[in-house]
């Protein structure tokens, strides 16, 4: 027997000794060959063998592992060591793995199983930044233009974009900004949130520290636009203002018009104002303001009157309240109940909308005027010829005027209704109204006026006399009185509701 | 004996040690599965302040990097990033982030790691745990609205509505058994159909949904609260929870009750004297005056909005919607001023549909009233013919044989005027017979205001009027001269009597008769009341030369 294997021994050292026979071992060196290794971005990792192997066996077992799978890489060789460079960059402060393991042959025939493990760090070893708060946190609440805070554990790379790692849901416009050494990002809307809204946000890995360590994971968060200390703007009441920009629209007096309908509440070129109420909004150091712009909006004023809206500001700049003004010679007509609607467009400047639209109705304080009568007479003798009470205005039935020969029907007091009022500058624009024409034999006139007197008094009159007015019998004529809002005005607006007219001939009057 | 001497050496040679190696390595020859013979964490649940470290301990040497591969740690379904370290066939994973409450952990060992010899785990290792000792899932006990059960059926509602208009705004409240997070409940909260508003936590428990918007009338919402909802350690609701209410106690829409005309005051008064005239749906009314307006009374207060749009007349007449809040159960259609029926016109009054009452029931149909305008009282004055006397003093010619020369005038007729300085001067006659609405009556005035004789290229001298009159039925026959042919009015007629002086001149031409559509009658009961022609009228003549 141990004949046998001294031979068997003695053969194999003379089959070693002339390479008949190879009996050494296959070894392996790597690059890098301790574990945890800083590796440069683009540095090939390697294994060297001490024998010449199956190139093709070896190239299929060297592996780059990293922690999302195989990272794809060339090899090529130089003389037995198998070279492997990533086809991208490594990742800086990734981990990866160097890893060959297998069954592998030598060119001369031989197999052994190799196993390499290798852990290795591109760039640097750091650990990659995590995010270490955020304000609000997850599910937090906060107001329409407060800010969100993102704090990391390192220094970030602040070159790179946030459209490109920061996403909100719904979309919303921002600007970031980063503080505190670069650790802190500072996310602010461009105007507001959107009110009472459930966002989103996401922060994914292509965020990077200052080493170009990419975040350790995406994070993400939501949080509530909801703020206290800015609740939605309340329509209280409309209270009636001096139409008067330069005094900044001063109260008038009146009564507030809630959302209800108020008869003769307002003058008829008064200004509205906008009244809020004021929220209880504990902790709120300034209440939310309407925003103006949204108010323009809402605003709707039915029959509409030209006009526009203010903002009235404080001394210190600040808007003090909301007012309606009709344009310089507008104004709210008599019989016409006005509706003011304030659409939930209204939003305070957070965007927060009024909860309710707010909708009053008024009718203007315009007391009704009227003509009581109008009497007809002649300038030098002012007989009356004729006096014509209202319940016969407006027929096409001539009345009968009976005057001396040679006497004309040239004076003519139109007498109003109590609540009649001019002031004495008045009195001509008045007569303006007041117009005498012929209708029969020819048509004539209008006559020109000679003169004009107001009779302050109960009941109050205008009289007014007219030039040429012929005297001959059987001339029919026409005195009109002028209605609408363009036609007689009295001082507080009130204006007669249509025309006012009589028709009445001229007959000899019998003895 | 020697084949038991060849058997020994042979068993010592070969069979001894091949049977050693057997045993020593069968898991290079046979399938052993690798095995966790150890983990960590290995309890389910870890109070907060636990931070047990995270390994596994395989039954055997393994393929390190595979074994890196394989193994996971993942917080609520997101795998954890760390590092790894070995310590013989431990394999530790120490995370990047510190164990927190309120999550779900789950250490994972897939079969992707072998042993030297290539063998794996017969399955996936999975291990979950978590921190917090609380393992009750939070319930809903109490929601407002709310329904008897939780997986109501669509008639189980609460109904709102009954006071307005508070109950458009009615928050709603989930209470639950215990505090859960509330980023969780915005996520799993719903109102459907969705609803802006804000969130109040009067408790941690408690949560209260204001809307900021008004609930739409006649709408069933459904609250829904998924099984994202979490307790304070991240127990999850076991099933959705579901309830609905519905927003409106009215369900009938409002009917248009009449639809009837409003008349002038002072009324007409003819025999009937002048009233209100209901129109049915789909029946054509006749009888309408040209100048009334419109009332449509509703079963309900109907909304301003609704009826804005809601009402339409063909043929087109110009028309406002007056609606008075304080009547908000009717709505008037007032002709804009000028603006009137016209005679003889079929007029159709369309209601549309959605007019809405204040829980926005809404109308579902069109309806259609139909009316005539025929009334007896605005007919529009009409000249039917006209009469030319040359001269209004025949009478007193001595060779006059009685007979007045009045002559039927139609277009283009030449008129009979007097040569210019040819004396005496004569005054002629035109009577314009009208027919005219009941109690109304003609004017002078309004005929001298609106009729002209014009003529061209001089052809007769400029009018001289003398008069103009109006001969009623009752004075027709006092008249004189006397009506030609001794023509009696109907009470429906009137003529309107022209004295001029025409004189002819030795240009030739034509004339014409022109009555301006503003010609109007005059009603006798309302002085403001006026019938006006419908059109412009004219009558053109030839002069004698």
């Amino acid at each position: 027997m141990s004949k046998f294997i001294t031979i068997s021994l003695a053969t194999l050292a003379l089959m070693s000794a002339c390479e008949l026979v190879n009996l050494d071992q296959l070894d392996c060196s790597t690059y890098p060959d301790v574990p945890d290794a800083v590796l440069g971005e683009k540095t090939p990792i390697w294994i060297e063998f001490s024998s010449p192997v199956m190139k093709s066996e070896a190239e299929l077992l060297l592996k780059i592992l990293s922690p999302a799978g195989n990272v794809p890489g060339d090899p090529s060789w130089e003389g037995t060591r198998l070279l492997l460079t990533p086809r991208s960059a490594f990742e800086p402060g990734v981990r990866y793995v160097l890893s060959f393991s297998g069954e592998i042959g030598t060119e001369d025939g031989r197999r052994f199983t190799v196993s390499r493990t290798v852990p290795f760090f591109s760039v640097s070893s750091d650990l990659p930044a995590r995010l270490q708060d955020s304000a609000p946190p997850p599910g937090g609440t906060i107001g329409g233009t407060a800010p969100l805070t993102f704090t990391f554990t390192k220094a970030m790379d602040t070159t790179i974009s946030a459209d490109d790692y920061f996403s909100i849901t719904p979309r919303a416009d921002f600007t970031s900004e980063w503080t505190d050494d670069d650790t802190r990002l500072v996310i602010r809307p461009h105007s507001h949130w959107s009110p009472l809204t459930l966002y989103s946000w996401t922060i994914s890995a292509k965020l990077r520290d200052a080493a170009g360590i990419a975040l350790l994971r995406e994070y993400e968060g939501s949080f509530l636009i909801q703020n206290p200390a800015a609740p939605a703007p309340v329509v209280a009441a409309l209270r009636p203002a001096l139409n008067s920009a330069e005094d900044r629209f001063p109260p008038a007096g009146g009564a507030l018009l809630p959302g209800t309908r108020l008869d003769s509440w307002i003058g008829y070129r008064d200004a509205i104002r906008i009244e809020f109420s004021v929220p209880d909004s504990p902790g709120a150091d300034d209440p939310a303001h309407v925003d103006f712009a949204s108010l323009q909006t809402a605003f709707r004023l039915s029959p509409s009157v030209p006009g526009s809206l203010h903002c009235v500001k404080t001394n210190d700049g600040r808007d003090e309240c909301f007012v309606f003004a009709p344009d310089p010679g507008q104004r709210y007509r008599m019989d016409t109940v006005y509706h003011i609607t304030i659409s939930r467009d209204l939003a305070n400047t957070e965007g927060v909308a009024m909860e309710s639209e707010f909708e009053a109705w008024f009718t203007p304080n315009l007391p009704v005027i009227s003509v009581e009568q109008i009497i007809v007479s002649n300038a030098d003798s002012r007989d009356v010829n004729l006096t014509v009470k209202k319940e016969d205005f407006n027929s096409y039935i001539e009345l009968d005027a009976s005057v001396p020969a040679g006497y004309s029907p040239d004076y003519y007091t139109v007498v109003f209704n109590d609540d009649f009022h001019i002031a004495p500058e008045e009195v001509y624009s008045l007569a303006d109204n007041i117009e005498l024409t012929r209708v029969f034999p020819e048509t004539g006139g209008p006559y020109e006026k000679r003169n004009a007197v107001y009779l302050e008094g109960t009941p109050p009159g205008l009289t007014v006399a007219f030039w040429g007015v012929p005297a001959d019998y059987g001339t029919v004529f026409r005195l009109r009185v002028k209605g609408g809002p363009e036609g007689v005005v009295d001082s507080r607006g009130s204006y007669l509701p249509r025309d006012v007219f009589i028709y009445f001939i001229l007959t000899e009057e019998q003895p | 004996m020697k084949a038991i001497r060849v058997f020994r050496r042979a068993a010592k040679s070969i069979i001894f040690p091949a049977l050693a190696l057997c045993f020593s390595g069968c898991a290079a020859l046979f399938y052993v599965p690798l095995e966790i013979a150890a983990f960590s964490p290995s309890r389910a649940v870890y109070s907060p302040e636990e931070r047990p470290e995270v390994w596994v301990e395989f039954s055997a040497a393994v393929d390190r990097a595979r074994a890196e591969q394989a193994i996971s740690l993942s917080r609520d379904g997101t795998k954890l990033s760390g590092r790894y370290s070995w310590s013989g066939d431990r394999l530790s994973f120490t995370s990047y982030e510190a164990f927190s409450t309120g999550c779900r952990y789950e250490l994972r060992v897939d079969t992707s790691v072998e042993d030297e010899y290539g063998n794996s785990l017969q399955r996936d290792f999975v291990f979950r745990f978590r921190f917090g000792s609380d393992t009750i899932r939070p319930t809903v006990l109490d929601t407002h609205p709310e329904t008897e059960g939780v997986d109501c059926d669509p008639y189980d509602h609460e109904e709102l509505g009954g006071v307005l208009p508070d109950d458009l705004y009615h928050p709603v409240t989930v209470v639950f058994s215990e505090p859960v997070d509330r980023a969780g409940f915005f996520e799993a909260f719903s109102l459907s159909p969705a609803v802006t508003g804000r969130y109040e936590w009067p408790t941690d428990d408690t949560a209260v949904f204001v809307p900021a918007e008004p609930y739409d009338w006649q709408t069933e919402y459904k609250i829904k609260i998924d099984t994202g909802l979490k307790d304070l350690e991240g127990n999850t609701l076991a099933e959705p929870y579901t309830s609905h209410f519905f927003i409106g106690t009215d369900r009938t829409a409002p009917t248009v009750l009449s639809v009837e005309s409003i008349v002038p005051s002072p009324a007409r008064q003819g025999d009937p004297p002048e009233a209100p005239l209901v129109l049915a749906e789909n029946m054509i009314a006749a009888g309408w005056e040209a100048d009334w307006d419109i009332i449509i009374a509703f079963s309900e207060p109907v909304t301003e909005k609704s009826v804005q749009t809601a009402f339409s007349l063909t043929p087109a007449v110009d028309f406002r919607t007056v609606f008075d809040p304080l009547s908000p159960d009717r709505v008037v259609l007032d002709r804009a001023e000028g603006s009137r029926f016209r005679y003889g016109e079929t007029y159709v009054l369309q209601v549309k549909p959605g007019i809405e009452d204040r829980q926005g029931n809404k109308t579902a149909n069109t309806l259609f009233y139909h009316f005539v305008v025929n009334g007896p009282y605005t007919k529009p004055p009409s000249i039917f013919q006209i009469y030319h006397l040359e001269d209004i003093a025949q009478n007193l010619d001595p060779d006059w044989n009685g007979t007045w020369d009045w002559m039927l005038l139609h277009p283009l007729d030449t008129l009979a005027v007097q040569p210019d300085g040819e004396p005496p001067l004569k005054t002629s006659v035109f009577d314009f017979y009208f027919t005219k609405a009941e109690r109304t009556t003609l004017t002078a005035a309004s005929f001298a205001e609106n009729f002209r004789i014009e003529y061209e290229n001089g052809c007769i001298g400029v009018p001289a009027y003398a008069s103009i009159r109006v001969i009623s039925p009752a004075g027709a026959a006092a008249a004189s001269p006397p009506l030609p042919g001794g023509v009696e009015l109907a009470p429906d007629q009137a003529v309107v009597r022209v004295c001029v002086r025409l004189v002819n001149t030795l240009n030739g031409g034509t004339l014409t008769l022109r009555l301006g559509r503003e010609f109007a009658d005059q009603a006798l009961d309302n002085p403001a009341l006026h019938n006006p022609l419908t059109d412009d009228w004219s009558l053109r003549l030839r002069d004698p030369d």
